[in-house]
């Protein structure tokens, strides 16, 4: 699925499952995980935007003032 | 936007549960499925104050065994009834462990199915199993 959008979701040994939206560019993927965390049925033990994310939105902004 | 979730698994689809344990060796026919609970019976045939939904009997667990059974609890999810001898036998951590991720397999191809999403699986060197879900509009 290398290029769509898609959520990989890993499920360890004892049940845990980390799910990890990819290549999404829109608040949509949350809805999407917290679909797949509902049907689990467990809670959410954390969640977070990706760090990759992040460093993309911070260098985005110093993209800008650095234009300025 | 990217996000991350990490979550745990309860049993609360007993289709999915029943399918796990197919999974995990127990053939569908050796699987009772009730609508009300029913007694648990211990390796001599005593009844057990137990009940469950979900049973496997003890027969089809191993020599001298007691019922195995999943009881729903108030809250929707089923509650695992396995003596301590059965714990240290044929269900030990792993199977018990076996089962929740087959469980959360199972429970997320049918949701993600049912919603017309593409799935694919693969497992992973370390005993972890990765799905990939696709079809996003």
């Amino acid at each position: 699925m290398a290029g769509a959008r898609h959520l990989r979701i890993t499920i360890g040994t004892d049940g845990s499952c980390r799910i990890d939206a990819v290549l999404f560019t829109d608040a949509s993927c949350q809805t999407f995980t917290k679909e797949i965390a509902s049907a689990l049925g467990g809670g959410i033990v954390q969640e977070h935007a990706k760090p990759e994310a992040r460093v993309a939105q911070r260098n985005g902004q110093a993209d800008r003032q650095a234009a300025r | 936007m990217s996000h991350f979730v990490e979550c745990q698994t309860e049993f609360r689809d007993p289709a999915a549960l029943v399918a796990a344990l197919v999974e995990c060796g127990f053939p569908q026919a050796q699987i009772e499925i009730h609508d009300q609970p029913v007694p648990l019976y211990g390796y001599q045939g005593d009844v057990r104050p137990q009940q469950a939904h979900i049973v496997i009997r003890r027969q089809h667990v191993g020599p001298a065994a007691n019922d195995v059974g999943w009881e729903k609890q108030p809250d929707g999810t089923f509650r695992a009834w396995i003596s301590e001898n059965d714990g240290r036998n044929r269900f030990n951590p792993d199977l018990q462990n076996r089962i929740k991720q087959e469980y959360a397999c199972q429970v997320i191809t049918r949701q993600q199915r049912s919603l017309g999403r593409t799935i694919e699986r693969q497992p992973l060197p370390g005993g972890e199993i990765e799905l990939t879900i696709g079809g996003y509009r």
